[in-house]
């Protein structure tokens, strides 16, 4: 295999810069990646896949006359150096703009590595099948249960940045995670359960948990799923859990507040800056390193230092999400939100890992008081989608329970919400002091045709309208 | 290509029973615009995935760095693994024998030689569209992207075979700056620069922003819905294309292994699967295990004939390959639609319309991807939808969540089939009037 040091001595970046300038770049930057994972998958007490891939290569961004152009490619002989930087000049020449024109930062020397015990890669091939095997079979609880997969997915990552502003930045960072389906059956109904756990750090990760209990929940929970019924269609008041408060942040408000977004017209929040958008209860951050779990983003690929945005502050919209072009067209600083998918693609205005602080109230404290509502746990959830134009959002919940007199009665199923995020903000009357912050290994942010990896969590959440679908 | 031979000939030198290559190389340029172009991207992929098999024991390497240490490395790799791993009771071997379809219009030479300058053009001048005739909106996002790609693929058993094509597609989202929230958005993905009206697009989705400026939900109910053919040939895609992939179906993920020559859908109802369609999205002359593209019939008037196949499904169920495998470079193949086609009927969406006293015209919705094939429920957000009373548009509507079972909806509830075949990627659909759906609203 070719190391990265390897692969970077190779290019020569310093001299690819220097060769920018005198074509006529009034700012170039160089990105190299070398991402190695390996995804092994059991399925139905069977090794279905073992598959590896090393994933390199490197992306040159040119300014010329305030026009942006990038290129990229993977092959790493001395001609395609050059050609690649022909290519990125002759995209910023073809066209007029001034998204190059940059806030101004500091330049900055960045060199981080997550530490880890026991790196997956070097764990024997057998071990980590066999685990994945006995994981399977404990999946199969009854003869309902027709299908289970179950998934070992890792990754090491490195990130090498440097540019004409004087900052160079590398980051090499693991992620590790765990995945487990069941597809269960009674009576011709079928429905299936997914749910994953993933974490930046090694295979210590995998080893201080017990898999078989993962597994033997997620069918349980597909068995009891196709066994009970869809709610009533209908607005109600709803509950709902620590990660699934992640992702809706996230998507149905965390995108919105990206300035790209806002600056396009896109967003729904331009020109709100001071308003307020939410119950004095609720604040939102933006935060490239917890001390909670999620994803690692200690600076962007901007090379700028990602520290805490407040972005919602007692319900006050304080602040946007900023690269530096965004940040120069208002007149801040950046805030380190500068992130691409990998050097095939440029980076965009993105969050890093974003939550909803701490509140007062305990689980039992958010029931209280709902006459008629639903509980919506994220576990089993295959995600949703967001129109930022409007607001609109939808979500399928995953594990949900009917809340009748203040008490969780009757487990549901097919609970899908939806709604205008703004609406449904000005809706949340009391947050839980439950906050946890998670990361997936499995599953990315996307955004303008780019998936990459965040952070998202939060207390459990009280909404007091929520429109839920069912049948 | 080299590196493709050189890893099988390693591979079986190793002790490997059978080897395969599958290498992709993709040029593509991607322009993403706003109310001005943004940035400009050119990017070159290309990557190679190797299989390698001893016995029934398998392993699979990819990689994107193509030299010699990096190819050896990964057969080294692979061997171990393969070495080691427990058996795939159910594999057979490798596609013995490669083969080529007839296919036209898969492969347009302009984009040999595109010309950036032209293409900011018609970015610029789709951008001036959408406001023409004093339209008040603002186009927030656009992207246009034209993609040069080659497929190859090769095995122990077989020369190599390439394949070259041409993807180009183009989506414009406009929002209302008067009169409050709305937005619209129009997208095409086809293969031929010719086939791509940008400008057309943006217009439409101006419009669309437009018409829809008031919108709003309404109350739950169940009433008839008809969907635009873009739409239904999207969740079509998803219900439909999940239960016929054989792996589904071989695993248990599907109920369909119980349903063959069984009469899922009404009499009206057709669908075939066809890799070798002219101009189709996802035509190609042999799938991702070198096998020829074919003509599939899936429903037959209602009755559940065919299901897709790659090579590992096929052999394992004892039948050939339809040629639908499917992957990408660092993936093991899996059997999905190429193109899918609900046969069209010949009511136009006008008329639908006109002959439906109450009811609910769909054009857009979100989180219809997260409807769950293996149940058939099927729930989306409106984000774009019409009320019809007596046959006209009434009230724009967004923010309500339909909910069906398209299994019911396939056997009882298709009234009325169009005759406007368009496509949402690689599916192809008519508009289509359903009898009934859920409605949850306010």
């Amino acid at each position: 295999m070719n190391s990265y040091l390897d692969l970077l001595n190779q290019l020569d970046p310093e001299e690819i810069l220097k060769k920018a300038g005198k074509l006529g770049a009034s700012y170039t930057d160089f990105r190299f990646q070398l991402n190695n994972s390996e995804q092994i998958q059991v399925e139905n007490k069977m090794l279905q896949s073992y598959q590896s891939r090393n994933f390199g290569g490197f992306g040159i961004r040119v300014v010329v006359d305030g026009a942006v152009g990038y290129s990229s490619t993977s092959d790493f002989n001395k001609e395609s150096v050059d050609n690649t930087l022909k290519a990125a000049f002759r995209s910023a020449r073809s066209y007029k703009s001034k998204r190059g024109i940059f806030a101004d930062t500091k330049s900055a020397k960045f060199d981080e590595k997550i530490k880890i015990k026991k790196n997956s890669i070097d764990i024997s091939p057998e071990e980590k099948v066999s685990l994945l095997l006995e994981t399977n079979e404990a999946g199969w609880i009854s003869d309902e249960i027709k299908n289970v997969i179950s998934i070992m997915g890792s990754a090491t990552e490195f990130r090498f940045f440097l540019n004409t502003d004087g900052t160079k930045a590398q980051l090499e960072i693991p992620i590790i995670g765990m995945a487990q389906l069941s597809v269960a059956m009674v009576n011709s109904n079928m429905e299936q359960m997914l749910n994953s756990e993933g974490s930046c750090s090694g295979y210590e990760f995998v080893e201080k948990t017990d898999w078989n209990d993962f597994a033997v929940d997620i069918s349980e929970l597909a068995i009891k799923t196709v066994k009970s019924k869809s709610p009533p269609a209908g607005t109600y008041p709803v509950v709902i859990d620590q990660r699934l408060v992640g992702v809706l942040i996230h998507e149905a408000f965390g995108h919105a507040v990206e300035a790209d977004l806002v600056f396009t017209g896109t967003s729904a929040l331009k020109d709100r800056l001071g308003v307020q958008l939410a119950d004095e209860q609720v604040n939102v951050i933006d935060e490239g390193v917890t001390s909670h779990d999620g994803y690692h983003v200690p600076f962007d690929d901007e090379g700028v230092k990602k520290g805490k945005t407040v972005v919602l502050e007692k319900g006050i919209l304080k602040s946007y999400l900023h690269d530096r072009n965004t940040a120069s067209e208002l007149g801040v600083e950046p805030t380190g939100n500068s992130r691409a998918q990998d050097f095939e693609n440029q980076p965009q205005v993105r969050m890093t890992n974003t939550y909803v602080e701490n509140g007062n109230y305990s689980f039992d404290e958010l029931l209280e008081g709902i006459k008629e509502g639903v509980y919506i746990k994220n576990k089993g959830s295959t995600g949703g989608q967001v129109e930022v134009g409007i607001g609109t959002f939808t979500f399928n919940g995953g594990e949900s329970y009917l809340i009748q007199n203040g008490e969780l009665s009757d487990m549901v199923k097919g609970v899908v919400i939806s709604g205008a995020f703004l609406e449904n903000l000005k809706t949340v009357d009391a947050v839980g002091n439950d906050l946890k912050i998670v990361t997936n290994y499995f599953g990315a942010c996307g955004k303008g045709g780019q998936a990459a990896r965040v952070g998202f969590g939060g207390p459990h959440l009280r909404v007091q309208k929520m429109t839920v679908g069912g049948k | 290509m080299e590196f493709g031979e050189r890893a099988i000939k390693k591979a079986i030198k190793l002790g490997m029973d059978e080897a395969e290559a599958y290498i992709n190389k993709i040029k593509n340029v991607n322009i993403q615009f706003a109310s001005e172009i943004q940035n400009i991207k050119t990017t070159e992929s290309i990557g190679i995935g190797l299989r390698v098999a001893k016995g029934k024991k398998l392993a699979m390497q990819a990689t994107s760095i193509l030299n010699e240490k990096e190819i050896d490395s990964i057969v080294e790799k692979a061997v171990k693994i393969a070495n080691v791993a427990p058996e795939d009771q159910h594999w057979n071997h490798f596609n013995k024998i490669f083969g080529k379809s007839e296919v036209t219009g898969t492969y347009d030479k302009t984009f040999d030689s595109l010309d950036y300058d032209k293409i900011s053009e018609i970015i610029l001048s789709s951008i001036d569209k959408a406001t023409e005739e004093d339209r008040k909106v603002l186009v927030t996002r656009g992207v246009f992207t034209f993609t040069i790609g080659s497929s190859y693929v090769v095995n122990n058993y077989n020369k190599g075979v390439e394949d070259k094509y041409t993807v180009t597609s183009g989506s414009i989202n406009c929002k209302a700056i008067e009169g409050g929230e709305s937005s619209g958005s129009e997208g095409h993905i086809c293969r031929k620069l010719s086939d791509l009206k940008l400008e057309d697009l943006s217009v439409i989705a101006a419009e669309k922003a437009l018409k829809y400026l008031g919108a709003k939900p309404f109350e739950s109910t169940k009433m008839p819905v008809i969907m635009k053919n873009d739409l239904f040939a999207n969740i079509l895609g998803i219900m439909l294309g999940y239960n016929i992939n054989a792996e589904n179906i071989q695993k248990g993920r599907s109920t369909f292994a119980t349903k063959m020559d069984q009469q899922i859908a009404s009499e009206d109802i057709s669908v075939i699967d066809d890799g070798t369609m002219k101009d189709g999205v996802f035509t190609r002359s042999f799938d991702t295990d070198g096998t020829p593209t074919q003509k599939t019939k899936i429903i037959s008037k209602g009755i559940l004939k065919n299901i897709l196949f790659d090579n590992y499904t096929a052999l394992k169920g004892n039948t050939k390959s339809t040629g639908n495998a499917n992957r990408n470079y660092w993936t093991t193949p899996n059997p999905t639609t190429n193109n899918l086609i609900l046969q069209p009927g010949s009511t136009s969406l006008e008329d639908m319309i006109k002959d439906t006293k109450k009811g609910l015209f769909i054009e857009n919705t979100i989180g219809e991807w997260l409807s769950r094939p293996t149940s058939g429920d099927l729930n989306a957000t409106v984000t774009h939808g019409y009320l019809i009373e007596n046959g006209e548009f009434t009230k724009p509507v967004t923010n309500v969540v339909i909910g069906g079972n398209i299994f019911d909806i396939l056997l009882n509830k298709i009234e009325v089939l169009g005759n406007d075949l368009h496509n949402s990627f690689k599916v192809y659909s008519p508009s289509v009037k359903i009898s009934e759906m859920t409605i949850a609203g306010k």
